[in-house]
């Protein structure tokens, strides 16, 4: 009789706890997002995530940006930007990772790129939720960081990201909007077989966006390996040819074909930081840079600002400075205060007085002096810069004023 | 004039005759279509357009470069099996190849920037290596020297595959060698070639019947006099040497070594005195044509002249030894 009744009470015991483990795997359960990755795979990750393994620079960078890097338990012996990142164990190459190492890290979600062997990848695959990001245009590098950033619970920080690097790809384009005749920018990834970049490579879109047109504009994949021939037959304006992980020697431009062509005498061959170009995160911006200041040298020592009417926020070069003091329109003209000219022409001028309620005097660091009539006042932000010999861009879809100065 | 020397005329001047054809052709395909009027004014200096003069001397190079290349590999391959009385025995069979990259990638990763020479050193230093442990009473054992070959390849490979993995700088430098490419030579190129290959036949055009006693296996050779030993060295080195200079120069390419002796000896039968120039020659035409194809086929993307060796090459040698065991 006895034993019925322990049989009983352990029985409503055995009930009780799977009625626990079945709430808390629902409640847990059911928090869990989909994400469609580059490849077009429907990946489920259950969340919170709190452990996470990189096998891609680039994500590694992404993750850093975005200030999660306490969730990254792995990343590859390629990541090596920024500083923190010697400090998380690695988890072997990005094609020839480790894995057992990525077992016993326990990952939460693997960020990888398609340099992963499928082989190793498939059995992880029902283990772990496995992203593969792999974007085939700059703009896929914005979801993509928006993507790592609801996964990591840091959705505000990547809008921030995306942010500044709107506030510059924006501007650029912006600039180059004017631009009838583009450039051909040949991109170089390897001299020797001539390797350069696709249309379906993420770094040609990178080409177009800063002002440039991809060399290669065929279907020819995204890593071509091209003959010499095509180089003299259809000469590049520009050539840029990578210093950083994928150096080369520029000896190469003393060597035939390279040596005889107009763009290498008329010294249109400029360096770039290919882990700036080549990795699809968000330095990227700054890669796309290098594209623009080798089509217009004069960006090299040109500020850029971009000024967000809506948001009413300042950004210097993709650095969020300052809110817009006082921005008003008048007559369909942008007028700021004192504060945000400032923090414009700080480079240029000395000194700003205001004179009366309708003229301030800018006195410049070369001496000179200019007057400017206000409103209410404020300062009619187009003459200023018109005033400097800066460039000013309206873009009215997103109410935001680009500035180019020096 | 007997048969012989009639037949083997025929089949000389059939296989030249092939040979500047393919050269001519592959003059005048590639990203931009070159008439021979074009190429002819061009050589005799009377263009004054400067990038077409660029264009002619490129194509020049890389056409004839590819030409020699593939002969030699082709020869050497041929006296290679002879030497060893195997028919799957090519160019690279004393591990030249695993060599050239091994010093290739050595030196690219040690920071030097033209390989060249590193490839060069390293394929000699393979070789070397190979008849070393293939010694034997003072001559070569074609057992030990296989075998030797075969370790010495793999261990340089495992090594090259060992640096590119540790590596973390340029892989498209390391991957170079294994591809097989013509897109940089140069015009010294094609003199180096040239002296080399001329040198290389005539040695062997002149010890002809000494390779044909050694078909006979080495108990005949020696009873008619010839110093087997001695000879496969002189032999080997002499082909390891040539090999070592075109692997170094332009890469793996792999199967014209092995299938285009097999094609000249089906064509001309097994006397060198025949058999030697038109592997020589077959060797060229195999590749010079692969070359184009490879250049050509999707412009101005160009594709590893390798893959299209072997489905060039392929078919042609099963047509041919079917129609041989046909006939029989």
């Amino acid at each position: 009789m006895v034993s019925k009744v322990v049989q009983a009470k352990v029985r409503h015991l055995l009930a009780l706890l799977l009625l626990v483990s079945l709430f808390i795997s629902t409640t847990y359960g059911s928090i869990s997002v989909k994400i469609i990755d580059d490849i077009g795979r429907s990946v489920e990750v259950k969340l919170p995530v709190e452990r996470v393994i990189s096998i891609q620079p680039s994500a590694t960078e992404i993750i850093f940006a975005l200030g999660a890097q306490k969730k990254l338990v792995g990343r590859t012996d390629f990541c090596d930007y920024p500083e923190g990142v010697k400090s998380i164990p690695s988890i072997g190459g990005v094609s020839n990772p480790s894995p057992d190492k990525i077992i016993s890290l326990r990952p939460n979600v693997i960020f990888t790129s398609t340099m992963f062997p499928k082989a190793m990848a498939e059995p992880l695959m029902k283990a772990y939720p496995l992203i593969v990001l792999e974007p085939n245009h700059m703009m896929v590098v914005y979801d993509n960081i928006f993507t790592v950033g609801k996964l990591l619970q840091k959705q505000t920080e990547a809008d921030d990201i995306i942010a500044s690097m709107d506030a510059l790809r924006r501007p650029i384009e912006a600039y180059f909007q004017s631009y009838l005749h583009k450039p051909t920018v040949l991109i170089l990834v390897w001299h020797d077989p001539l390797i350069t970049v696709g249309p379906t490579s993420f770094i040609a879109s990178v080409v177009e966006k800063g002002g440039g047109k991809n060399y290669i504009q065929k279907d020819i994949g995204a890593y071509p390996m091209i003959s010499p021939e095509s180089l003299i037959l259809n000469e590049p304006d520009i050539i840029l040819y990578p210093t950083k992980s994928m150096g080369i020697d520029p000896a190469f431009l003393n060597q035939t074909p390279f040596k005889d062509l107009k763009v290498v005498k008329n010294r249109k061959v400029y360096p770039f930081d290919d882990d700036l170009l080549f990795r699809p995160g968000p330095r990227v911006i700054q890669g796309m840079l290098e594209v623009s200041k080798a089509i217009d040298p004069s960006l090299k020592t040109t500020s850029i600002y971009a000024l967000s009417t809506v948001k009413q926020i300042v950004f210097k070069d993709g650095n969020r400075l300052s809110n817009i003091q006082k921005l008003k329109n008048l007559n369909g003209r942008i007028h700021v205060g004192q504060e945000t000219i400032i923090t414009i022409t700080k480079n240029q001028v000395n000194q700003i007085k205001i004179v009366n309620q309708s003229t301030a005097s800018i006195l410049l660091n070369d001496g000179n002096m200019l007057s400017i009539p206000l409103k209410e006042g404020l300062f009619p932000l187009r003459l200023v810069v018109d005033a400097l010999k800066g460039k000013i861009f309206w873009n009215n879809q997103h109410k935001e004023v680009y500035i180019f100065i020096k | 004039m007997n048969y012989l020397n009639k037949s083997k005329f025929i089949i000389i001047s059939v296989l030249s005759i092939l040979a500047g054809l393919a050269i001519f052709i592959s003059l005048q395909l590639g990203a931009i279509y070159l008439s021979p009027l074009t190429l002819l004014s061009s050589v005799l200096g009377k263009i004054s357009e400067s990038s077409i003069d660029l264009l002619v001397s490129m194509r020049l190079a890389r056409v004839l470069s590819a030409f020699l290349a593939g002969c030699i590999l082709s020869l050497s391959g041929l006296l290679y099996q002879t030497v060893f009385q195997n028919p799957l025995v090519d160019a690279y069979v004393l591990g030249v190849a695993s060599g050239a990259v091994f010093g290739g990638m050595l030196s690219l990763r040690l920071g030097i920037m033209n390989p060249w020479p590193g490839a060069f050193a390293g394929a000699v230093m393979a070789t070397t290596l190979t008849l070393i442990l293939g010694k034997q009473n003072g001559g070569l054992s074609i057992l030990k020297t296989l075998l030797g070959g075969v370790v010495v390849g793999s261990v340089l490979s495992a090594a090259s595959t060992f640096l590119l993995i540790t590596w973390k700088g340029p892989l498209y430098g390391g991957i170079f060698w294994s591809m097989g490419n013509f897109s940089n030579a140069s015009s010294r190129d094609i003199i180096e070639l040239l002296i080399t290959s001329i040198i290389f036949l005539l040695i062997f055009l002149f010890l002809h019947r000494s390779l044909d006693i050694l078909l006979l296996g080495e108990e005949e050779a020696v009873s008619l006099g010839l110093k087997v030993g001695n000879f496969r060295l002189i032999i080997l080195t002499i082909s390891a040497l040539a090999v070592s200079y075109v692997s170094s120069r332009f890469g793996l390419l792999g199967f014209v070594g092995l299938i285009a002796p097999h094609v000249a000896r089906l064509i001309a039968g097994p006397l060198h005195n025949i058999l030697i120039p038109s592997a020589f020659l077959f060797g060229g035409i195999l590749l010079v044509t692969s070359e184009t194809i490879a250049r050509t086929i999707f412009i101005p993307k160009e594709i590893p002249v390798g893959i299209i060796t072997v489905l060039l090459g392929g078919p042609f040698f099963l047509y041919l030894l079917g129609r041989k065991v046909g006939r029989k």
